[in-house]
């Protein structure tokens, strides 16, 4: 039997490709993007520990602030600066693979209660893509711009690798996402005395699909059951748009 | 649980080829889906067969999702590159992240508490990675 290998070797050559920038740049350089970029993750988590989790302190937020403006008085240029940090952008792959972990640890509830925890989930997940980029279609904007806006309220992995199928911007997936989360979480509490949302598993429903991880923190701070349900939204959600955009627009 | 820095690692290894599997597979058979997310399916495949998590994913699992936010920076960054776009646009933006997200998640709340009314305390959950795992970030 005689195996095209073509294909193959183009395949490898993609993801080699994927990783070239590691071994192919100033390793001093790399190394001090690398250290920098942690102390500064770290130090903004410290802070945000320190200051009772306040989400409009989040770490992204303060850590994309003080980097951005280190670039900007710095005489560095942005796409240098990333081509340093390649190794941390790579483990967001297997990290995000991780995701099944928690995932399988919910699939009992999931059982137990079947369409009753699905169907908040498929209504979050409809409503906030929808309601967004109706508002980004009324007013006007690019193509582009309208399509990354439908990942909002999915996890930023997944919302990047799904607004690059989709004809988005991965980048800006990116910082949609995790300003929706820090909207979602820093309105939860109001909204839910305002809708007078009792039942623990409906906020964590609802946070977890629609404000993704930065929700399922906020729902871990109401408690542990109400967390373990938005983990189950956050994944959930995360799946579902992840495979039904490609499908419809890609 | 103890830490083991082997079983860690080892972990880590099975993740991170689940990962490039799902990579090769994404461009071998061009499946329309975010890599990751081929990777999602075929650890959970994984563990629904073994019926457990081992001890040496969840070790390596737990480090990887509660950092997340570490290995986002790079896109938030570069986010910087579309600085005129979000200048253009910055009141659609506003809009649609803003409102459209308090509104949405008004609206799921509400309709959660109806479907889920009465079913309260009828669960046993479990939480072993949603308490010590994503506490932070993303």
């Amino acid at each position: 039997m005689i195996i095209n290998t073509d294909p193959i070797i183009a395949s490898w050559g993609e993801i080699i490709g994927q990783f070239g920038p590691l071994w192919s740049q100033d390793f001093g350089f790399m190394f001090v993007c690398l250290a920098a970029t942690l102390g500064v993750y770290l130090l903004s988590r410290k802070l945000h520990f320190y200051l009772n989790q306040n989400p409009l302190l989040h770490p992204l937020t303060i850590s994309t602030l003080v980097i951005g403006l280190c670039l900007y008085v710095l005489p560095i240029d942005v796409a240098e600066f990333k081509r340093g940090v390649t190794l941390f952008e790579l483990l967001l792959g297997p990290a995000t693979v991780a995701l099944a972990v928690p995932l399988y640890n919910q699939l009992p509830v999931l059982r137990q209660l079947g369409l009753k925890v699905v169907m908040p989930i498929i209504i979050g997940g409809t409503i906030a893509p929808l309601l967004a980029w109706l508002s980004v279609y009324l007013l006007d904007t690019p193509l582009q711009l309208q399509m990354t806006m439908l990942v909002k309220s999915i996890t930023t992995p997944l919302a990047m690798g799904t607004a690059d199928l989709i004809g988005g911007i991965p980048e800006l997936a990116a910082v949609i996402v995790i300003l929706t989360g820090i909207v979602g979480a820093t309105f939860a509490p109001w909204l839910i005395m305002l809708t007078k949302t009792d039942s623990e598993y409906a906020q964590g429903l609802a946070l977890g699909s629609v404000a993704h991880v930065v929700g399922t923190s906020k729902a871990l701070s109401i408690s542990e059951t109400c967390g373990a349900f938005a983990t189950l939204g956050l994944c959930l959600n995360g799946i579902l748009t992840a495979v039904l955009l490609p499908l419809l627009f890609a | 649980m103890m830490n083991n820095p082997v079983r860690g690692i080892l972990g880590f290894a099975v993740i991170f080829c689940i990962y490039l599997i799902s990579l090769f597979s994404f461009h071998y058979f061009s499946i329309p889906l975010p890599p990751a997310l081929i990777g999602i399916f075929i650890l959970l495949i994984v563990l629904l067969t073994l019926r457990r998590v081992p001890a040496a994913i969840t070790q390596s699992a737990r480090p990887l999702l509660a950092h997340m936010g570490l290995f986002l920076l790079p896109a938030l960054i570069s986010v910087l590159l579309y600085g005129d776009l979000f200048a253009k646009y910055h009141a659609a933006l506003f809009i649609a992240v803003l409102l459209s997200t308090i509104v949405s998640l008004g609206i799921t709340l509400w309709l959660s508490q109806r479907i889920l009314l009465g079913v309260k305390g009828a669960v046993r959950v479990n939480t072993p990675m949603a308490s010590s795992g994503q506490e932070d970030d993303n």
